[in-house]
Parts: C-alpha cells; sequence; structure tokens
C-alpha cells in the first residue's frame, strides 16, 4: 500500500493508526492493544458486532500490508471504505440521536460478551448512508469486573448534553460543538437548563450532578480521587447504559414549522416546473452516473430521490435547516438509499480544524463527489450572504466536475422575496452574467427554462 | 435493577457547590468518576438492604409456619 497516509483523525491512541488510500482503509494494531486484538478475534467478537450492523467489518491481513508503516505493527485489519465521514456538528437531530442509540446498542452488546469501550467519542460514529456504524476496533477491550465506565462524561459531552440542548433549551447544538470539539461540558449546560427540564433523573444525575461534583472538586483544587479504587457493579453499569438509551429514545426534535420543511407547498413552484426539474436532473445524473453526488441545499430530498431513481449511488444532501434534514432523514431511513443528510452553511462551510488543523477535515477536503446539483441555492448566497456570483459560482463548481446549478433571475418571486427587505446592490447578478462565470470554469453542456419567471438550469462540465 | 439506579442517581447530594475557577492539572472526568461511584456504592448498599430485607421476611415467614398458621401461598399452588 504505497499511496498510504495516517488518517489525521485518528492518532489519539497510542494501540494503532488507521492509513488512508484512494480504495483502502487499513488498520495498525501495535503492542499495546495487541493483547486486547486477539482477546476479541479468539471469541469472534468484530463479527459478532458486525453480523447486529453495530460495528464496520474487518479482515485481518498481513502487516506487510501496511507498508512503510509495517514496522511498529503486530496486526494489521482492513475496512471498507465508508461513502463520507461526517462529524458531528454536522448531523440533524435525527442522526445525532441514531448515534447516540448505536453507541449505546454497541456498548451493551460488548459487555454482554465480556467486552467494554475506552472512550465514548461520537467521532467513532459514521454513518453509511442513514444507517451509523460503529468504526474504532481498538476501543473495544476485555471488561473488568466492577470497573468504571471510562467514556461516561464523553458521551455526555458529546451524544448526551448536545441532544439535551436541542430537546430541553430548544437550541441545535452543532455551531457549538463546531467550536468545541470536544463537546458540551456539562458545567456549561446546566446552568443553561431550565428548572423543569432538571427534575428529569437523567439530566439530574449525568449533568447536574456531574457539574455539581466538577465544581466543587475544582473549588477545592482536589483532582486525585484515584479511580482505580473505586468500583462500578456490572448490573449498575448495565442499569446506567439502559437508563441513558431509554431517555435518548424518547427524545424527540424540538417542535415548531420552520421555514424549509414545507418549503416545496410554500413555493411558487408549479408542476410543470418541477417535472421539468426533474427531468433535466435525471438526464445529467443518467448521462454522468455518479457513485457520488452532493445535493447542496437538499431540502427533503426531492431531487436526491431523481438522482437515486436515475442512477447515483451515494447522495449526500446539505441544508441548513435541521427539519428538513430531519424529513429527509425520514424519507430514505428504510428505503434502503445510501442518503446521508448533513448540517451545512454553504457560506460558512465546515473548515478544517482540530490538532494541526487537520484532525477533522473541512468540506472540500472530504469532497469527493463525481457530481452535484444546486437547485435554489445561489441566490441564497449571492444575495442573502453578499458573496459575490463569480465567488460562488467558483465555489460550487469547485466541489464537483459536473453538475446542474439553477440560477433564479431577479425576476422570480423567491429572488423579490431576498430583496423585498433590503436595498438591491447586486449589479452583477443576472443571468448572463452568471452563464460568463459558469463558462470560465467550465464547458456549458446544457441549459434549460424551467419557469415563466425565467429560472434557468444549467449543466456544467469541467473534465472536458 | 433500573430501580435501584434511580434511587441511586436520587440519592446523590444535589446541593453541591458554587463555580469556581478551573485548574488544568486537575482531571476535567474526575466528576464523572465520583458519581459513577456514588451510583455503584448506592445500589450496592440497596441490594445488601433488599437482600437482608428478604432473609427477614424469610425468616418472619418461617416463624410464622412454626406458630401453626397455615401458608396460604404454599396451599394454593
Amino acid at each position: 500500500m504505497k499511496s498510504a497516509r495516517p488518517d489525521p483523525g485518528a492518532f489519539r491512541d497510542p494501540g494503532g493508526r488507521v492509513l488512508v488510500s484512494d480504495d483502502r482503509v487499513l488498520r495498525a494494531i501495535y503492542e499495546l492493544n495487541a493483547p486486547a486484538y486477539r482477546a476479541a478475534r479468539e471469541l469472534g467478537l468484530y463479527e459478532k458486532l458486525a453480523e447486529q450492523g453495530l460495528l464496520v467489518p474487518a479482515r485481518e491481513v498481513p502487516t506487510g500490508e501496511l507498508g512503510p508503516y509495517a514496522a511498529q505493527a503486530e496486526h494489521a485489519l482492513e475496512h471498507p471504505r465508508l461513502p463520507f465521514l461526517s462529524y458531528p456538528y454536522e448531523w440533524s437531530f435525527a442522526l445525532h440521536r441514531a448515534a447516540a442509540l448505536l453507541h449505546l446498542d454497541l456498548h451493551l452488546a460488548a459487555l454482554d460478551l465480556g467486552f467494554t469501550l475506552s472512550d465514548a467519542t461520537a467521532y467513532n460514529v459514521q454513518f453509511a448512508g442513514t444507517r451509523p456504524v460503529f468504526i474504532d476496533h481498538l476501543s473495544l477491550r476485555p471488561y473488568r469486573e466492577g470497573e468504571l465506565w471510562d467514556g461516561h462524561r464523553q458521551f455526555c459531552m458529546q451524544f448526551l448534553n448536545p441532544l439535551l440542548l436541542w430537546t430541553a433549551a430548544g437550541v441545535p447544538p452543532n455551531a457549538w460543538f463546531r467550536g468545541s470539539l470536544e463537546g458540551i461540558a456539562p458545567e456549561d449546560l446546566s446552568p443553561l437548563l431550565p428548572l423543569r427540564k432538571k427534575l428529569s433523573w437523567t439530566v439530574l444525575c449525568h449533568v447536574v450532578a456531574q457539574a455539581a461534583l466538577q465544581r466543587r472538586i475544582v473549588a477545592k483544587g482536589n483532582g486525585d480521587p484515584s479511580p482505580k479504587k473505586r468500583h462500578l457493579p456490572r448490573d449498575t453499569f448495565i442499569a446506567l447504559l439502559k437508563g441513558l438509551r431509554g431517555h435518548i429514545e424518547r427524545m424527540r426534535p424540538p417542535v415548531g414549522s420552520t421555514v424549509w420543511a414545507d418549503y416545496a407547498q410554500s413555493t411558487s413552484y408549479s408542476s410543470e416546473e418541477v417535472e421539468a426539474k426533474r427531468a433535466f436532473v435525471h438526464r445529467m445524473v443518467e448521462t454522468t452516473r455518479p457513485t457520488m453526488l452532493f445535493d447542496l441545499g437538499c431540502n427533503t430530498g426531492d431531487y436526491s430521490e431523481v438522482a437515486f431513481a436515475a442512477g447515483a449511488e451515494h447522495v449526500i444532501g446539505f441544508d441548513y435547516d435541521h427539519a428538513a434534514l430531519d424529513q429527509a432523514y425520514t424519507r430514505f431511513r428504510d428505503s434502503g438509499r445510501s442518503f446521508l443528510p448533513l448540517w451545512l452553511d454553504a457560506a460558512n462551510p465546515t473548515p478544517s480544524q482540530g490538532w494541526a488543523q487537520g484532525e477533522r477535515q473541512g468540506l472540500a477536503e472530504r469532497a469527493r463527489a463525481d457530481a452535484l446539483i444546486a437547485l435554489a441555492l445561489i441566490h441564497h448566497i449571492v444575495i442573502g450572504r453578499n458573496v459575490p456570483l463569480d465567488m460562488a459560482v467558483g465555489w460550487i463548481v469547485g466541489l464537483a466536475p459536473t453538475g446542474v446549478i439553477e440560477f433564479p433571475p431577479k425576476s422570480d418571486p423567491m429572488v423579490a422575496r431576498l430583496l423585498s427587505s433590503r436595498e438591491d446592490v447586486f449589479s452583477d447578478y443576472g443571468e448572463e452574467a452568471f452563464l460568463s462565470h459558469l463558462g470560465r470554469h467550465a464547458r456549458i453542456v446544457a441549459t434549460q427554462r424551467v419557469s415563466e419567471h425565467g429560472r434557468l438550469l444549467a449543466w456544467y462540465d469541467r473534465r472536458i | 435493577m433500573r430501580r435501584v439506579t434511580y434511587c441511586a442517581i436520587l440519592s446523590l447530594p444535589i446541593s453541591l457547590g458554587l463555580s469556581a475557577p478551573a485548574y488544568a492539572y486537575l482531571d476535567p472526568g474526575t466528576g464523572s468518576i465520583i458519581l459513577q461511584s456514588a451510583m455503584g456504592a448506592v445500589a450496592g448498599a440497596l441490594i445488601f438492604g433488599r437482600s437482608h430485607l428478604q432473609r427477614l421476611k424469610e425468616w418472619v415467614g418461617h416463624r410464622g409456619r412454626k406458630s401453626g398458621k397455615p401458608d396460604v401461598r404454599d396451599a394454593s399452588e
């Protein structure tokens, strides 16, 4: 594996490394984790958990496959490559809850087999379509009777507290989580929760009591409770996990209509316009046959569905509206389609950050789309966020070599609505300028006017 | 068991300290460790108490049968 490089987000465990190349994912297991790995192998742990859909499959390969990284390794594993890596601050409510439940289910299944998890980082849960799956095999190690749950605080910070911020305070956690990659601490969340929400047993115990204990320890400066002497009976451990599971399973997203969830019903689109857009998108996808397609501004996934019908294998749907994303999640959850709905502010996409500004990769670094659709999006970037038209076109085209961009002119009612509350300083915003900018980046394969107000679809291809 | 855990949770002191400056050398997981230990200890005490209550009940039941009272439960089975 000559072109393999260490995954920039998998370095915290000194017992192993993950190596990635364009088509393979390998895991080196070092001396520190070798005994735990051998115990798991003897039990068939990975196979049992993978059969239940909880863990990414693994197969042992010769350490020589690791190439220049083979020297330290005692064992090597190969995993199937996931279509896209996402981060918890890109998840909608439904995805975050599904990830939390997966984590608890995996831990309960592992305990049943005599293993436990050494941490509880949400970055170890990834999505294959809408289905969550655990990816870090070396977090699994044999359980020692009476030991504490090492990942308890991390679980609270990265799963429970973000979900509580959503359900108990009505605030999406994404912006906070993105700025605080370790999650939301109980000490920070506790003062923000309304009193009546604190009366829940789960909140009282895992947030209020934990925060109060932590504050008291900090106040006393006594940080050495000697964890080795502490004891948590196995039954209590399991009850703790089940109690959290029950609470999280009962969580519901905050109610209330949002701007976009009922967008398709509230817009001025005629059925002819919708049909014309569907046909155009279908033609582009059918011709280009993308393995990975980005649907920018996916709303509830109408055109992602068209893309699947036309032959797209994986679709990542991006939107700014959580309710729309959750509706898209529900739409595709049981469909068998590989659709992943992610939260994105197009004017401020996910940056590269974390250790050495590379641990968590930005959208551009992870974007390996073969095609994209950006319908009813560009006016929000240009007029809504004051990004010059040429820069907006350049950014969109940079995400995939081919795709369809919709351009709504100023005569369009939706654009007029955007302009109604502000001065029109967008003299460059027009169809001619749009096509000119697009033509500088790519060949324009086809265009089609799809509405009486002048909306235009443009199919570009920058490979030819 | 779940009830035991809930009792453990409810038994935890909730009138704990106020905010203070963070110290860089304190393990941020210390609160979690103490919390889990308290839950383990309380759950353990409740199980201990419950098993002794059960023994007491058995002892009382045994004395009751010895004193000639019919054991309705046994008779109905």
